[in-house]
């Protein structure tokens, strides 16, 4: 049921795909390898499939490249929190704390992305990423976010909206997730 | 979590990298320090490329908000300024330097003995022995006066260095259209590849601190534009109203001393109050209405236009704004007593945030 309702709900996420008719014309701008390279990633994943080519531009313009070695922190728990990470190329671990002991809490993959909730809400890291290999990543932050909403309303309310999408959706899951712990608890208490 | 990723989070000798930055941050002071005369008129005019881009950049962003190619956007506004300087050169100026000729004539051509019974017959109608007292201390009265037009005499010298000063600084000024073009089109860009050279330790750090900043400056350079130009305004027409002399010279000086704050709304005064006290016979009333003008409009500065503009005020001690056009006017002449107390703020927004990010981002 629940998967129904988040493939309905990413549907109604997608905007509506631009016209490209003019794509083929030879002074026309192209793509940089860079641009191509970011676009072939980030368009598979929810925040930014369907994107016009126009506003594609202008938002590779907002990204961060950054490298980083393996076992270097991408950030550490209790830092300002600034902004979201999408993996282009590598890996990353999210653990819990710095200490060795911590459990890794997820192991990311290409395409996936982390340090979400930083963009949408000012505080502190509530877990530390790690890169699990030598990997490559485009960073959005918080700022860049803002004054794409206050330049550009429309993308920018997509890719909220898209953002509050992926949140609520992981919420839920937590919810079905700790509902679940419960029922455990509870049939453990009555046996 | 693995030891060699425990080891690569903290590698390297804190207390060694922190006295390399300190060194390397003296070493920059020093150089910047002894270079600084060299190159102080291509600071100054940096400086007033930053401010006036930071002015324009919310137009800027506002014409391209509403689907207007950056350059295009840039290019009008340059055409729209043009056009209202053009207008004001055609218009005010003529009739500003009119009037601060007219100004410094009266001062040459000045009866300071009308003005000394002006003053003596006014005081004596309140106070019936000052008369007899001022009369009785002729010599000492004689030289009140005698300082204070010497005092305007050297005022007056002093004017004629600053627009010397100004006119040299014609031809430099002359690069300023295409710096602030450049600054325009390409900050976000300049901004953006600082930013992403910074080391990964840093980079989260410096990305919200220019951030920040850059708001911050862009608020506080905009703040202090529109309430110069408010009170600037307001002064003139007010003056204007009352039927004081000088009126436009005056609203124009009023809006380049409000940029010095405690000192500079009562530069103001003064000048008015002198303007008043060498123009007008009767003075009773001439300077009521001038000093309750003055007074309503730094109180509805204070506490309605700038709150209105910035959330929060800098706040600087007096002794520091003295100091800090002092330095200015050393560094840079009469432009840089007017724009050190902006250019101090910004450091000082600058110092006590990056004092915090670098606390929070475990830096120090």
């Amino acid at each position: 049921m629940a998967t129904e309702q988040q493939i309905m709900d990413s549907k109604q996420v997608q905007a509506k795909p631009r016209i490209r008719s003019f794509e083929w014309l030879p002074f026309r701008k192209r793509r940089s390898t860079r641009e191509q390279r970011i676009h072939s990633v980030l368009s598979e994943t929810p925040l930014f499939q369907s994107i016009g080519r126009r506003d594609w531009t202008l938002l590779s313009n907002l990204f961060h490249d950054r490298k980083y070695e393996h076992g270097e922190a991408i950030f550490e728990k209790g830092m300002p929190g600034l902004g979201m990470y999408v993996i282009l190329d590598g890996e990353v671990d999210i653990i819990g704390n710095d200490d060795d002991d911590s459990p890794t809490l997820a192991h990311l993959l290409p395409g996936d992305f982390f340090g979400e909730m930083a963009v949408i809400q000012e505080g502190v890291r509530n877990a530390t990423a790690v890169a699990a290999t030598d990997c490559e990543l485009i960073g959005i932050f918080r700022p860049q976010l803002r004054e794409l909403l206050h330049d550009r309303p429309r993308l920018g309310t997509l890719l909220y909206e898209r953002l509050a999408r992926v949140l609520a959706d992981r919420l839920r899951r937590a919810d079905e997730m700790l509902l679940e712990l419960t029922h455990q608890l509870d049939g453990g208490d009555d046996a | 979590m693995s030891a060699e990723t425990t080891a690569r989070l903290t590698q390297g000798n804190p207390l060694l990298r922190r006295l390399l930055a300190l060194g390397f941050g003296l070493f920059f002071l020093v150089l910047l320090i002894w270079t600084f005369p060299l190159i102080s008129d291509i600071v100054t005019l940096i400086v007033i490329s930053v401010v006036i881009s930071y002015a324009l950049r919310p137009v800027v962003n506002f014409l391209e908000m509403h689907g207007i190619n950056r350059i295009v956007s840039i290019l009008v506004i340059f055409v729209v300024f043009s056009g209202l300087i053009g207008l004001a050169a055609a218009f005010i100026v003529p009739s500003l330097i009119q009037q601060l000729s007219d100004f410094g004539r009266t001062l040459n051509q000045l009866d300071f003995a009308k003005i000394q019974s002006n003053v003596v017959n006014w005081v004596s109608q309140y106070i019936p022995q000052a008369r007899d007292m001022m009369s009785t201390e002729g010599g000492g009265q004689d030289m009140i006066f005698n300082r204070l037009r010497d005092l305007f005499a050297s005022g007056l010298e002093k004017s004629a260095n600053v627009l010397a000063g100004v006119l040299n600084a014609f031809t430099l000024l002359s690069m300023l259209p295409i710096l602030v073009f450049f600054m325009l089109k390409d900050g976000r860009a300049f901004a953006h590849g600082f930013i992403s050279r910074m080391p990964n330790r840093f980079f989260e750090m410096t990305l919200s601190l220019v951030y920040k900043i850059n708001r911050a400056i862009g608020d506080y350079i905009v703040s202090v534009i529109i309430s110069s130009l408010f009170i600037g305004i307001l002064t003139w027409v007010g003056l204007l109203f009352i039927g004081t002399k000088y009126a436009l010279a005056l609203g124009v000086i009023s809006a380049l001393f409000n940029v010095i704050p405690f000192f500079g709304p009562l530069l103001t005064m003064l000048v008015v109050f002198a303007v008043v006290l060498l123009t007008e016979s009767a003075l009773f009333w001439p300077l009521i209405w001038t000093t309750a003008l003055m007074f309503t409009l730094q109180q509805v500065e204070s506490f309605v236009v700038k709150p209105m503009l910035l959330s929060h005020s800098l706040s600087i001690h007096p002794a520091a704004v003295i100091l800090v056009v002092l330095i200015g006017g050393r560094f840079a002449g009469a432009i840089g007593m007017f724009i050190a107390i902006p250019v101090y703020s910004i450091i000082h927004m600058f110092i006590v945030d990056l004092y915090g990010h670098l606390k929070n981002y475990r830096i120090i």
